[in-house]
């Protein structure tokens, strides 16, 4: 029993990071409609940024999950300046395709300016595991927890109550009609990738303050790919679950059966959620008088 | 107040959908936009509302006078900020939110206060939408999308509403319940509507005056009621017969070539 609590108690820990990589990924795709295939790379590159700055200035570790999300906001700010705005009213196929180019060139973009040796990120959050009721946590799990767990309320605060917000479930619905409501879907489009690009750094610094930053880093966003799929790819809030149910389903699948099984067990999740609900968990569903 | 000449418009460098087209719109005042499919009303619509180039089109000749300043080249949003506001074919609402929120999209670059005042102006007009703010708009009546669509253009105080094909399809007495509100709106705020319809009797009878295209150009243009009494265009551009019933698609085709486009 303690070992199962242990399995749920770190799998949803790992989820946590895996909701916010989700969440980033939706964000984008509820207000473009793109799936943004550099997610891990964006989260990669702002990680690099972030330990540059931490390397140079020595700071607390909980100081990264404030100065990582602004270099995140202004990363995806001048991406989407860049990359994607010059793709507005291009097929959304154009946009994904300009997506992996753009993943490609940071992956080499890194390899070139900090070279291919992996390293410590320059802050560590503690090693001394807390208990809870005989389930011990190391002190960034708790961390990944009370982080998805305010992005999931700053989320469903802003979709929810602001006019952006509106402005964004709108334009996601029907960019077209939502310009001629005065919706400015350029800007829309700006919010969706500095915000996705915030919530990524989050994630990317949270896990490589538990294994290490390298160059393969953008695997950690390529895993949570599934976890988006599962809560519902337009679903930010869906997404942020999708991860806790796949961190929960690889660390079950892990402890149970074969560890090679845990690397499959989110793609099976996929394939069983898809087959029952098309648009994932927590995705819409069209509406339509019959 | 919106002022066309000489328009030209073309889709991918090959297309004329538009040609040479001159049309004004007086403050106050509906003029009706009539004519068949593909005769370039919607083009019309989409090159005044911003929205053309999205679309591959592009405005090859002429230039469109929003009060004086060039409506070329302007993005969608820049044209409701000067108060141009579309209610676009097929209502377009967006299903999966409430009608509340439908409403509020309407007023996105109004302050609260606005937003307020108007809407409860629009729950006046259209009394049957109070009790069903909550509901997804998708779920509604094609009537009641329909007055959900007016009240979304009208959340954001246009000073020019342009309507395209409001009528479509909604069982006649809608269609009167819509035009009847579009008259008073012009009564008690004086608004300016540029509409395009091909139900011309109701058109006709809303509007100040006409312009009826056809291929791209103007067929016939005057006033509303000059042209639903002229027996010709009546006839041949306007598919009404003398009792004001639509004629046999296949008489109006035989008799065309004698009365359109003289050499």
């Amino acid at each position: 029993m303690q070992f199962l609590a242990d399995l749920i108690v770190s799998g949803l820990a790992a989820g946590a990071i895996y909701g916010l990589f989700g969440m980033a990924y939706a964000a984008i795709y509820k207000a473009t409609g793109v799936v943004n295939f550099a997610q891990g790379e964006v989260a990669m590159l702002i990680v690099y940024l972030t330990a540059s700055v931490f390397t140079r200035i020595p700071l607390p570790f909980w100081s990264a999950l404030l100065i990582a999300p602004l270099i995140g906001i202004a990363t995806g700010l001048v991406l989407d300046r860049l990359v994607i705005r010059p793709m507005v009213g291009r097929p959304a196929f154009a946009i994904v395709m300009v997506t992996i180019g753009l993943a490609v060139m940071i992956r080499a973009l890194i390899v070139l300016a900090w070279g291919s040796e992996p390293r410590e990120f320059p802050a560590r959050a503690g090693e001394a595991v807390l208990k809870f009721g005989g389930v011990g946590l190391y002190p960034v799990q708790l961390l990944a927890f009370a982080v998805l767990a305010v992005a999931i309320a700053a989320a469903w605060a802003l979709l929810r109550f602001s006019r952006m917000g509106l402005a964004m479930r709108a334009t996601a619905i029907d960019e077209r009609t939502a310009t001629l409501m005065g919706i400015d879907v350029r800007r829309v489009a700006a919010i969706a990738w500095a915000a996705s690009a915030g919530v990524s750094a989050l994630a990317g610094v949270l896990f490589a303050s538990t294994t290490y930053v390298g160059p393969d880093l953008f695997q950690a966003g390529l895993k949570a790919f599934p976890a988006t799929i599962v809560g519902g790819l337009d679903s930010v809030i869906g997404s942020a679950i999708g991860g806790l149910i796949l961190g929960v389903v690889e660390n079950l699948t892990g402890g149970y059966g074969d560890t090679a099984l845990k690397e499959i067990a989110g793609f099976v999740a996929i394939v069983a959620v898809l087959m029952i609900r098309p648009t994932g968990l927590f995705g819409a569903r069209d509406v339509e008088r019959l | 107040m919106l002022r066309i000449e000489h328009l030209r418009i073309t889709y991918g460098n090959a297309v004329e959908a538009v040609r040479d087209l001159s049309l004004d719109v007086p403050a106050g005042g509906i003029v009706a936009l009539l004519g068949a499919n593909g005769a370039g009303k919607s083009t019309v619509l989409k090159a005044i509302s911003g929205v053309l180039a999205a679309e591959g089109g592009r405005i090859a000749g002429g230039d469109i006078a929003f009060e004086g300043a060039s409506l070329r080249g302007i993005r969608a949003d820049d044209a409701v900020r000067r108060g141009i506001v579309q209610v676009p074919e097929g209502r377009r609402l967006f299903a999966r939110l409430t009608v509340a929120e439908n409403l509020s999209i309407g007023g996105f670059l109004r302050g609260a206060a606005e937003r307020a005042d108007t809407l409860a102006r629009i729950l006046d007009l259209f009394p049957p939408l109070t009790d069903k703010l909550s509901r997804a708009a998708g779920l509604l009546s094609g009537g009641e999308q329909q007055m959900v669509a007016l009240g979304r253009a009208l959340m954001a105080r246009p000073r020019l509403l342009m309507l395209d094909e409001p009528s479509l399809g909604l069982a006649p007495v809608i269609t009167g319940e819509i035009f009847a509100a579009l008259a008073r709106l012009r009564g008690e705020l004086g608004l300016t509507i540029l509409l395009i319809e091909q139900n011309a009797s109701r058109a006709l009878a809303l509007a100040d005056r006409a312009t009826v295209m056809e291929g791209g150009r103007v067929a016939a243009s005057g006033a509303a009621a000059a042209l639903a009494a002229d027996p010709m265009i009546r006839a041949h551009y306007l598919g009404l017969s003398d009792s004001g019933t639509r004629r046999n698609v296949r008489e109006a085709v035989a008799l065309a070539p004698r009365v359109r486009w003289p050499a």
